[in-house]
């Protein structure tokens, strides 16, 4: 895991450094004397030969430090951390919605398989899963927000900021993880243990959440942690449309202002929480399910 | 590949995710010659007009006929996904081929380092190599490639391990075939129908990024008719004009569904356990 956290650092650092922008023409404005162009340069340590301000920045990170955004001049670990919360109140909710919702379609669509139910919710879940994030995101602001005027457009100050963003990005995942759901409850309903519990006369209800849906929960909780990576990148969009001040507006307003530290560190926090999330998740596995060894 | 067919043929879904693929490939090829205005000519006296019969989906907030960049549109997203999924489908095949087939270091090496570019959560790996290429067409085409890359390499890998077990593999060996004309011949011709199936997935995935990149102005850029750079512009006369976001999100919705159902079914076709009573 850190070595794949180690490279991925890496890999971001030297993709990001050939991004086509001149830093002094951000951090000077136009019309820069000579030497303070040559001031700014040495401050950023832009001179230095690419491996040398690599090794700099690996040295800096150990310390907690990102360097400084081109646009504010803050520490970007400043502008991280202040983003930070929103991104995670936004994932948290959303992923209960998601899992909620997911989860209920999921086993209903299983029980009742080729049902007109099932066939209703598999077609919008499907539906779903082919609506880009950003369009639905519109069409709940002009219906709720400009129609109805339920909810403010976009912003972060109240807590009804947080319904459109949350509910939006929660319906996105809550498609792909129904869909898993069905398809790994209907594994489990045909096993033969099914037919056992069926068979001893346990009523259905027992035999779906006692003996299928504990047997389903460790691929739907795989299934979960899955779309972790859905939802993040999800939130980066759903973030954009909404103005809500987290991570993923921070990266996408940094590339729109060419403001490479904050992009870097940016995403670096992302892809490096995400892993993480990725590595909770594995040994989470191991103490529901003794079968699962992790190496 | 025919029984896949003409399976596909029994379920109304897929005839129906078909003939709307036809349709928007039509529109794309032929769309042009018939269309009568340019996507790119404004109307000054014509500004948002809502949807009439001289302009059928209205015209936008510089005059332009909405329609007609719908249709020009279609042929930014559909080749844009296209060539995205070959650059995919190329680098990931190779590399799948690669690994499945010498078991070890190289395998070790080559996921480990596809594992790497998963480790970004969804379509932020995208993002990094479009910020690094700088915003256009040619950008989004090759980061969505890149981040398909590790699906279809992947897929390959999996398939090779079960293939090159076989007997005519063995005996391609024994007769002393070299390894690359084992991999070319005798292998790859055995993978090529799962990669066809799954690319129509990928091909949906592909149309969705390319909006979505292109929508928060990291794609194509205006004034070129793109269906997600029209859902930007048309994002801001949402409450005067509804109908310049109605269109192009339809013809996204549209297109990658139908591209979804397809490859649902194509899949569910290939995996009988999916399907079975």
């Amino acid at each position: 895991m850190a070595v794949t956290i180690f490279i991925l650092i890496t890999l971001v650092f030297f993709t990001l450094s050939f991004m086509p922008v001149d830093p002094v023409s951000i951090l000077c404005g136009p019309g820069a004397t000579e030497e303070s162009i040559k001031a700014v340069r040495k401050e950023f340590g832009l001179d230095d030969l690419a491996y040398i301000q690599y090794f700099r920045f690996l040295k800096n990170l150990i310390r907690g430090d990102l360097g400084f955004s081109w646009r504010s001049r803050q520490p970007v670990i400043v502008e991280i951390m202040s983003a930070i919360p929103y991104t995670v109140i936004l994932a948290f909710a959303a992923m209960i919605i998601a899992t909620l919702l997911g989860i209920i379609t999921g086993i209903i669509s299983a029980k009742k398989q080729f049902s007109l139910i099932d066939n209703i919710s598999m077609g919008i879940s499907l539906i779903g899963v082919s609506t880009p994030i950003f369009i639905l995101a519109l069409i709940f602001i002009y219906i709720f927000a400009y129609r109805l005027g339920w909810f403010p457009t976009s912003g972060s100050e109240t807590l009804s900021h947080l319904i459109l963003p949350s509910v939006c990005l929660g319906l996105f995942v809550a498609a792909s993880i129904a869909r898993l759901v069905r398809a790994s409850m209907l594994d489990v309903l045909r096993q033969d243990y099914i037919r056992t519990a069926r068979a001893k006369g346990l009523s259905e209800v027992m035999v779906v959440f006692k003996h299928a849906f504990r047997n389903a929960l460790i691929p739907i909780l795989t299934i979960v942690g899955m779309q972790f990576g859905l939802l993040l990148g999800g939130s980066v969009i759903t973030e954009t449309v909404f103005a809500w001040p987290g991570l993923g507006r921070l990266i996408i307003t940094s590339i729109n202002f060419k403001d490479a530290p904050v992009l870097q560190g940016g995403v670096m926090f992302f892809a490096g929480g995400f892993t993480l999330i990725n590595l909770i998740m594995d040994i989470f596995y191991q103490f529901i399910d003794p079968r699962i060894k992790i190496k | 590949m025919e029984g896949y067919l003409r399976a596909l043929f029994k379920n109304r879904i897929s005839i129906l995710s078909l003939i709307i693929i036809l349709f928007v490939i039509g529109l794309a090829v032929f769309g042009p010659y018939f269309e009568k205005h340019d996507p790119l000519e404004t109307h000054m006296a014509k500004m948002l007009r809502p949807p009439t019969g001289e302009f059928p989906f209205g015209t936008d907030a510089l005059g332009r006929c909405v329609a007609s960049r719908i249709i020009y549109g279609a042929r930014t997203t559909l080749l844009a996904g296209l060539v995205a999924i070959v650059i995919g489908a190329v680098l990931g095949t190779f590399l799948g081929l690669v690994s499945g087939f010498y078991v070890g270091k190289v395998d070790n090496l080559i996921m480990r380092g596809l594992d790497v570019l998963l480790a970004f959560p969804y379509f932020l790996l995208a993002v990094v190599i479009v910020a690094a290429l700088g915003p256009s067409l040619n950008s989004i085409m090759i980061a969505i490639g890149i981040w398909e890359m590790p699906y279809y390499a992947r897929l390959v890998r999996g398939s090779v391990l079960s293939i090159k077990e076989k007997e005519y593999v063995e005996a391609a060996r024994m007769v002393g075939e070299k390894d690359s004309s084992i991999l070319m011949y005798y292998i790859l011709p055995n993978c090529i129908s799962p990669i066809i199936i799954m690319s129509t997935v990928y091909y949906a995935w592909a149309i969705l990024m390319a909006s979505t990149l292109s929508f928060l102005g990291l794609g194509v850029q205006p004034p070129a008719p793109e269906w997600g750079v029209m859902t930007a512009e048309g994002r801001e006369y949402l409450l005067f004009a509804p109908y310049l976001l109605f269109f192009p999100a339809l013809f996204v919705c549209l297109t990658a569904s139908a591209f979804n159902f397809l490859g649902d079914a194509l899949r569910d076709l290939l995996d009988p356990r999916l399907h079975m009573r």
